[in-house]
């Protein structure tokens, strides 16, 4: 006779512990799973709180002695014996959970079109467009002046007034001038000479410093009159100064008003230094080839020196007369390697900034919502892992390249001709490099998918934790190893591990550290943690109280029908089975119920489950409206993979309710077994 | 007046198999002061028969008479907590109450006091020969004997006139079996109550006044 | 009687049986107040939530990419600090500046020391340090106070000021008598024909930056505006929620004076507004934590609310699932009373005395265990209905076993 088959002949009982097991089982598993729906919201909750530990950009003047001379420079108030320090921390891992450092390289896309300051009203400040404000104009001379020369150096300068006949290349953000002043700056008098610079002439040039006088001037009034630079119109300028006006103080001795713009309650007076920028334009045209000292090298990013002399990175363009049309120029041998500058150009009109982080959120800017992603998403722990090629684009260049979430980019990554001088320079604001033909591409270009744009609140703004709006995020591991990092703004932060903002002010007193080295910043964590803590606390009690009544059921199951099968062992027992025999096919008995029970209760378990998830999710509202906030989705996107734990959880529990019946009815048996076969009836 | 009288009972059950005619158009008086004993193959009927004379069971036909009057129209359970009382093979005592417990618990059943049915239930037990040390034992603490000698106890606390025991020596040995009828036979002639035995021993059969014979359902009566 | 009788002898023994059963449902009970404890633990932690974490509103213009030299009009910044909100002509019940707690505003003017204006030289007025970015800590240029000030001078309306260590000595060396520095300010650095006023101010700190802004309290800014242009005028504008449950009825309020930011900068025409075509200024309301948390406590929670009624249901079917093989078990034992003479209804009875018993039991253990445990939530209607369960199953058994197939169980011998 088998187990099945004596089951079977008493199918009341059978019902009755099947339904008793099996619903204690599905009630087991669903409760395992309202734990492991509880610790997913916890986690998802205490993922969203990221903690961050700034590095102070304060620094120290430091005196130092050399050669009998003192010398003074500023070092941060951050001493590599800190520093060590707290990475010690980091690796431990208890009060920091890491450093997280930022990567910078510059890209080419051509699907992407950089901005310039000078599109948001007001904001218009030239050096911040560097290098977009790189342009080649066919001009025709109007005048021309040779600057004395500078002392102790070859250099010389002419500064010319010209007309713009062709805008050869410009960044689309600049409004085209007619009026063009500029200064040509030449190694030597040879050079100058021999541009023949005069009035009438048409030259082709090549600036690396194109400033919009026109837009300056109307930023300007614009500030002054405290509307937008769009209202300005100059048409109101007057000529005709009272005397009053003329005599008025200004900061600077040598302004002299000639004119005045009007309003109806205000006027401002201008200087003929203003009135020129009407309509103009500025430029500063270097040669580069030769600046630089033969044995120059170019410095790589990681500081070692390669092969190519620096001044073989820079195109020998900046000014050459053009007696023929343009195209005929560019077609002839002379034009080769203008029309490479071309090129340059088109590449560094496209050109962006590309950071690479493994948490975007230790950011300060996007830790404290001045950054925020407002379409699509963040990066995933898997994209952050795996080096996937996503990436985050600000609204503005999204905008001015006509993109969106989803669409795919090529990103080319290049180093500047002398990227360590550019980046160490104080007035670098994470602008990408100047791209040099001749330096190059990295090679192959790498696709990357936009999966979210972010918007900055304050676009322009220079502080050195964040960034300009050309400036494209993506996961680490996704950028060539060949980048650039540093400790300091937006390139270093701490991660603390959420609540232990004070255990590191303690351990940093412990060390007689200064407490204010890092500036921390928690969401708000310390003042849900104890919300937090309490959440789990319930969650665990109840799933205490859950394996608790599953340990019941279990005895139930043990008294009562477990219990009936000693007459049926005893019996074996009498009759000469052996021990082992007999107890095996009264386990067999008593486990069959017990294993589909189970597996009937994780079925019940996943199914109840599942439909709770679908209908929550077919019906996930938000607790707050959205509207006017920063952020469209918050988490939303998650729900789906997450819940992907719940089931996970609740097989586990039915199978752990499966094991430990088996194992508990096997265990009673065998110490019934020990009994004599008389003691069983 | 006959106690007990069966008119025509006839009774089938279906088994899975078959429909099964346990009791064919049986009709007998049973008389008080008697000790009949019912004799037969198994699956003869007679457990049967014994079933619907105790009210555990309603004839398809026929009618069963207590003291003329028929069972259908009495109270069955108060016909069985005060006139008859019935004695198994297999003991059926309660396996969670004491020996005098399970004597008093129809005692208990006719509102008896809890002095009174504990006085009286140990007097029955004494008269089975199960003196003060068994009383407070659970049954399965006792032997196959003993445990009959409590049914009988049982039976004999509540002064049932009909005693209905099915095969009350089959689980017994001869010496037990013997004390057992010897019991039984006392409680018809000293008693002056109906009983009826159903049994394969013929030691017992041998006891009774009256032997009747089932046969396929059928019934006969035999010379003791 | 007979019931009183059986139980009491019954239930001194089978102890384990009875004890497993009891503790079964006292931990079903148990379980199913711990688990309305549990919701009503998360209801008050999403409470709980909207106090805890600040949410900031902050104004921009219409593309959001600017917070700062926004030229903010003065009736926007009197929404804030107004005690009285006047909406479409009509004073309202509840002032829009009830909305929000601390406001962090910015106004500037220029300043001359001397030598004339300059669009460097700015005396900006501040509520707090927060309103000022440059004085953020992270910019490295903490402020030093000087004795017996502290950040509180800018919630004050004291003429003091702190300024940076660029401009400190020479405004040091141009104190007057009383030791205070004398500024004459205007509201546009070049413009002429402006009016100026000037305002006496004791230093009270200095930051370290070569900026010339000089920095003091909103409100003396917000005077010499008053003065010089017969408005307010503010360069930033931001402010933390008040309440945060009313986050919605104020952003319905907000609405009515601010757009949604449009990052294409098209200034969004809004039909429905009977006062403003237009909008001159967006906001943004800085909630992504307090959603993000809500939401994730709030997916939990509905979670558990859908969950409830199915382990109410499967507690029932437990309960009624253990009576009955409870009950079932002991066929024999009521086929026995029944041949002694036990009516079918004395043995009911007797079936739901001892479900009382044992539930009265099990739910006293289970009120024991809820002592110790805070967030428990007693639902006595599940309790209730765990009670019906277990004897409608223990009396099914006892029906089925007293029934004629149920005596028949005499006549096998096992």
């Amino acid at each position: 006779m088998t187990p099945l088959r004596q089951l079977l002949r008493q199918p009341v009982r059978l019902l009755a512990v099947f339904l008793l097991l099996g619903l204690a089982s599905a009630f087991f598993c669903l409760s395992a799973g309202v734990f492991a729906s509880a610790q997913t919201t916890l986690a998802q909750v205490e993922e969203s709180y990221v903690t961050i530990g700034v590095p102070t950009t304060e620094t120290k003047d430091v005196e130092t002695q050399y050669n009998g001379l003192t010398l003074h420079h500023e070092e941060s108030v951050i001493t590599d014996e800190m520093w060590k320090y707290l990475d010690g921390l980091a690796a431990e891992g208890t009060i920091i959970e890491g450093g997280y450092r930022q990567k910078y390289i510059s890209a080419y896309s051509s699907s992407l079109q950089s901005v310039t300051s000078g599109r948001q009203d007001g904001k218009y400040v030239p050096a911040l467009d560097d290098p977009y404000d790189r342009a080649i104009f066919v001009v025709r001379v109007v005048s021309a002046q040779v600057d004395p020369p500078m002392e102790g150096t070859d250099l010389v300068n002419a500064t010319v007034t010209a007309e713009i006949e062709t805008a050869v290349k410009l960044h689309p953000d600049y409004e085209l001038r007619n009026n063009l002043r500029f200064t040509v700056s030449c190694n030597s008098r040879d050079e100058l000479d021999a541009l023949d610079i005069a009035p009438g002439k048409r030259y082709l040039i090549y600036s690396a410093d194109y400033i919009d006088l026109d837009l300056e001037l109307r930023t300007t009034i614009a500030g002054d009159f405290r509307c937008d630079v769009s209202d300005i119109d100059l048409s109101r300028l007057s000529y005709e100064l009272t005397a009053e006006e003329m005599m008025t103080e200004h900061p600077d001795p040598d302004f002299k008003p000639v004119a005045k713009y009007v309003t109806e309650d205000k006027t401002m007076l201008l200087s003929q230094k203003m009135l020129n920028q009407m309509n103009a334009c500025h430029l500063t045209v270097n040669h580069f080839n030769g600046m630089y000292p033969d044995d120059r090298m170019a410095v790589g990013i990681d500081g070692t020196e390669t092969d190519i002399p620096l001044n073989e990175c820079y195109l020998d363009v900046y000014m050459t007369p053009l007696d023929t049309e343009l195209d005929t120029f560019l077609k002839s041998d002379e034009g080769a390697e203008w029309l490479e500058a071309i090129h340059e150009l088109d590449v560094q009109y496209h050109s962006v900034s590309v950071i690479g982080t493994d948490l975007l959120e230790s950011m300060y800017c996007f830790h404290q919502g001045e950054a925020f992603v407002t379409e699509g998403r963040s990066f995933t722990d898997a994209e952050y892992e795996k080096g996937a090629c996503v990436c985050l684009i600000s609204e503005s260049t999204v905008m001015a390249s006509r993109l969106g979430v989803g669409d795919k980019i090529d990103l080319s990554f290049y180093w500047g001709p002398d990227p360590l001088a550019d980046i160490t320079a104080p007035e670098w604001k994470l602008q990408p490099q100047m791209y040099s033909q001749r330096a190059g591409l990295m090679g192959g270009t790498q696709e990357y998918e936009i999966v979210g744009v972010y918007r900055q609140s304050d676009l322009w703004d220079t502080a050195d934790y964040r960034f300009l709006p050309n400036t494209v995020f993506a996961p680490n591991a996704s950028l060539p190893e060949d980048c650039y990092s540093s400790r300091k703004g937006v390139f270093f932060t701490y991660v603390l591990q959420n609540g232990k903002v004070s255990a590191l002010q303690d351990a940093l007193a412990s060390q007689n550290y200064p407490t204010n080295i890092l500036f921390c910043f928690d969401n708000g964590y310390s003042e849900m943690a104890e919300i937090l803590h309490g959440f789990y606390r319930s969650a665990l009690q109840l799933f205490f109280a859950a394996c608790l009544t599953a340990v019941a059921a279990l005895s139930v199951f043990l008294a009562l029908f477990v219990n009936r099968q000693r007459r049926t062992l005893g019996l074996m027992l009498s009759l000469g089975s052996g021990k082992r025999a007999a107890i095996q096919f009264s386990w067999r008995v008593a486990a069959l119920p017990a294993v589909f029970a189970a597996t009937a209760g994780i079925i019940v378990g996943i199914l109840t489950m599942n439909v709770t998830s679908r209908s929550l999710l077919s019906s996930a509202s938000e607790v707050l409206n959205t509207s006017l906030s920063s952020a469209g989705a918050v988490g939303f996107g998650d729900i789906g993979t997450k819940s992907i734990s719940m089931p996970v959880a609740v097989i586990a529990a039915g199978v752990l309710q499966m094991a430990v019946c088996s194992a508990a009815a096997y265990l009673y048996l065998r110490r019934l077994a020990q009994k004599s076969p008389l003691d069983l009836r | 007046m006959p106690v007990l009288s069966a008119q025509n009972l006839s009774y089938s059950y279906k088994t899975k198999y078959q429909t099964v005619q346990a009791v064919k158009d049986v009709s007998c008086d049973l008389n008080a002061g008697t000790f009949y004993a019912l004799i037969g193959k198994s699956g003869s009927g007679k457990t049967t028969l014994l079933s619907l004379l105790a009210g555990l069971d309603t004839p398809q036909s026929g009618a069963v008479l207590v003291n003329g009057q028929n069972l259908r129209e009495m109270d069955v359970d108060m016909y069985r907590r005060k006139q008859a009382s019935v004695i198994y093979q297999s003991y059926n005592l309660f396996p969670l109450m004491t020996v005098r417990e399970n004597v008093m618990y129809p005692l208990k059943l006719l509102r008896h006091s809890d002095a009174g049915a504990k006085n009286e239930a140990q007097d029955a037990l004494k008269k089975v020969g199960l003196d003060e040390s068994y009383w407070k034992r659970l049954p399965a603490m006792l032997s196959g004997g003993e445990q009959q000698r409590v049914a009988i106890a049982r039976t004999l606390a509540v002064h049932a006139q009909i005693i209905l025991a099915d095969e009350p020596t089959g689980n017994l040995d001869t010496e037990n079996s013997a004390q057992i009828i010897g019991l039984l036979s006392g409680l018809a002639h000293e008693e002056n109550c109906c009983v009826v035995v159903v049994t394969h021993d013929s030691e017992a059969a041998k006891a009774a006044d009256i032997v009747f014979r089932m046969d396929s359902g059928r019934l006969k009566e035999e010379t003791a | 009687m007979i019931v009183f009788f059986y139980e009491k002898t019954r239930l001194r023994r089978g102890v384990w049986q009875t004890a497993s059963i009891v503790l079964l449902i006292a931990l079903l009970c148990a379980f199913f107040a711990l688990f309305n404890g549990f919701i009503r633990q998360k209801e008050r932690d999403m409470d709980e939530t909207y106090t805890a974490i600040p949410v900031t509103v902050a104004v921009s213009d219409l593309t959001g990419t600017k917070t700062d030299d926004l030229e903010i009009t003065d009736y926007i910044i009197n929404y804030f600090l107004s005690d009285q909100y006047v909406y479409g002509g009509e004073l309202q019940e509840k002032a829009f500046s009830s909305y929000v707690k601390d406001v962090y505003l910015k106004a500037s003017v220029y300043y001359s020391f001397g030598a004339g204006f300059s669009n460097l030289r700015k005396l900006s007025g501040i509520t707090s340090v927060a309103a000022a970015s440059e004085l953020n800590p992270l910019s490295g240029e903490p402020i030093t106070y000087f004795a017996g000030y502290d950040e509180s001078i800018f919630s004050s309306d004291k003429a003091v000021c702190v300024v940076s260590t660029a401009v400190a000595e020479e405004l040091m060396q141009g104190k007057d008598n009383n030791g205070n520095v004398l500024l004459t300010v205007q509201m546009a650095p070049a413009a002429t024909g402006e009016a100026s006023t000037q305002i006496a101010f004791d230093v009270a700190g200095t930051y370290l930056s070569e900026s010339q802004t000089i920095y003091c309290p909103f409100s003396c800014v917000a005077a010499a505006q008053t003065e010089l242009d017969g408005k307010v005028t503010g360069d930033s504008l931001s402010a933390t929620v008040r309440d945060n449950r009313k986050l919605d009825e104020f952003r319905q309020i907000l609405q009515r004076h601010f757009a949604q930011v449009d990052p294409s900068g098209h200034r969004e025409e809004i039909d429905t507004s009977p006062v403003l075509r237009y909008h001159p200024f967006a906001i943004t309301v800085h909630d992504e934590m307090l959603r993000e948390t809500l939401n994730a406590l709030n997916r939990n929670l509905q979670t558990l609310y859908r969950l409830k009624p199915m382990f109410a249901c499967m507690e029932v079917m437990i309960g009624a699932a253990a009576g009955f093989f409870y009950f079932h078990i002991r066929k024999r034992e009521f086929a026995i009373a029944r041949s002694l003479g036990t009516k079918r209804l004395e043995a009911v009875l007797a079936v739901f005395a001892e479900v009382c018993v044992i539930f009265a039991l099990g739910s006293g253990l289970g009120a024991i265990v809820l002592l110790f445990i805070r967030e428990a939530g007693i639902y006595y209607g599940m309790a209730a209905a765990l009670f019906l369960a277990a004897n409608a199953g223990a009396i099914t058994a006892c029906l089925m076993a007293t029934g004629k197939s149920g005596v028949r169980l005499l006549r096998e011998v096992e």
